[in-house]
């Protein structure tokens, strides 16, 4: 791309950024969530400012400020925003409105998680109450063999014709059962769609396709995860990597705007049956078996997790994937800080680094705090 | 060859059990190439024009090690 001659031709036109690509601003590196591609790119957090000048500058302007190192830079930058097609030029900003921030879902509960141990649950209580809420996703987390394959499809069985549409299950593997046997379940109940086999003997994935084949069977296929790791209780959830960042998209970034990416329209049975906002959370909101779910949903103590933002955490808030994290507010990097970083996330956004968080200073010594906090009784407010 | 477009017959359809997805097809000799003559007796497999929608989360429910 000859950029000199692309500025010429456009220097009476403004930058637009396409309004589905959306930037969001990080201490040290910045970020283009493109909502619609699915993408997110980040570049240095210097070039930022340049965005609220495109908004009331057009191009000529614009270079007319720059001195003639700036100029080299911005034509980098507007190299990389071209080829990236998240800018285009235009006569008038004003037909390109910005795309509402709104966000709400057609529930009272989106997603929900039942955990399993020593004891098994009242299932059918659960998932009455959850289609009650208007529930659309349901997690199982098994830690023992006390929750079977059996049991998952009773389970699955039970979330038929209820406002569940889909189901996934973490299980610990079972040597009686064969491969046939896990591809069985998963082939005759479609709302399942994702399944974990931890405490496997070997590492592997096993692909189900529904029966269809060649291009389409890529639509409808489940791959069946086997891991020799062992999922031991809720102490193995939280955590935050490169890869759990979310694909960006209009519903989920509008939803990380105004709620917690966790939290927000979730509820959670726990391995001894009571109800939380997410398993490992200390607050508890009584045993399933003598609440009822939306007495509790409606509660303004279990809704106020729900809005515990990105943009009022600390650390978060200077981070540029701050819109694409789903958070965890069970493990923090000061537990006597509510709006503290999740203990579990690796990036630091001031040095725009990926490390793995057990190495941080401190963050042992905080490990064992929960881990201990873990076998006093059950906190109840 | 006929240049009109006529309707795929069904009843062979139905014998072998095919999805009657497959009425849509419209044949005629002019475009019916070796391509498309695969397309239909073949390769694909009888689910081929059945569309299957699986939901899924938009956003991890939990984020477990493993």
């Amino acid at each position: 791309m000859d950029m000199e001659k692309v500025l010429a031709d456009s220097l009476e036109k403004h930058v637009l950024l396409f309004t589905d690509c959306v930037p969001v601003e990080g201490h040290t590196a910045s970020a283009i969530y493109d909502l619609t591609r699915g993408r997110i790119s980040t570049f240095p957090s210097e070039y930022f400012p340049l965005f609220k000048l495109f908004r009331t500058h057009r191009l000529g302007q614009l270079l007319d400020t720059f001195s003639e190192d700036d100029r080299a830079n911005f034509h980098d930058f507007l190299g990389f925003l071209l080829s990236n097609e998240y800018v285009v030029f235009v006569d008038e900003l004003a037909p390109f409105p910005e795309i509402p921030s709104a966000w709400d879902a057609p529930c009272s509960i989106e997603n929900a998680i039942i955990d399993v141990n020593t004891q098994r649950h009242d299932y059918r209580k659960i998932v009455s109450e959850l289609d009650a809420l208007r529930c659309e996703h349901l997690q199982v987390r098994s830690y023992s063999p006390v929750f079977t394959v059996s049991d998952l499809i009773d389970l699955a069985r039970l979330c038929r014709g209820t406002s569940i549409q889909t189901l996934q299950a973490v299980i610990p593997h079972d040597p009686m059962n064969s491969d046939d046997d896990y591809v069985s379940v998963v082939t005759s109940n479609r709302i399942l769609v994702g399944l974990i086999v931890h405490s496997a003997s070997q590492d592997r994935r096993i692909r189900v396709d529904y029966g269809a084949q060649g291009t389409s069977a890529k639509l409808v296929a489940v791959e069946i995860e086997m891991t020799t790791k062992k999922l031991e209780s809720d102490l193995d959830c939280g955590s935050i990597t490169k890869k759990q960042l979310l694909r960006p998209s209009t519903p989920t970034f509008n939803e990380l705007h105004h709620f917690n990416g966790c939290l927000n329209r979730k509820i959670s049975i726990d391995e001894n049956g009571q109800v939380r906002n997410c398993p490992a959370m200390g607050r508890s909101f009584g045993h399933h078996q003598s609440v009822t779910l939306s007495d509790i949903v409606a509660g303004p103590s279990f809704q106020s997790a729900w809005r515990a933002r990105k943009d009022e955490i600390k650390v978060c808030q200077d981070c540029q994937y701050r819109y694409a994290c789903t958070d965890c507010r069970a493990f923090l990097e000061d537990p006597d800080s509510e709006d503290s970083k999740p203990l579990k996330c690796g990036y630091d956004p001031y040095t725009d680094s990926w490390t793995d968080w057990r190495g941080r200073p401190g963050a042992a010594a905080t490990w064992e705090t929960y881990r201990k906090r873990r076998h006093l009784p059950i906190l109840k407010y | 060859m006929s240049s009109d477009l006529r309707p795929l017959s069904l009843p062979p359809l139905m014998t072998e059990r095919l999805p009657l997805g497959y009425r849509r097809i419209l044949v005629s000799d002019d475009i019916l190439d070796d391509e498309a003559t695969k397309r239909l007796t073949f390769e694909h497999s009888k689910y081929r024009h059945v569309s299957t929608h699986v939901r899924r989360p938009l956003k991890p429910i939990s984020k477990v090690e493993l």
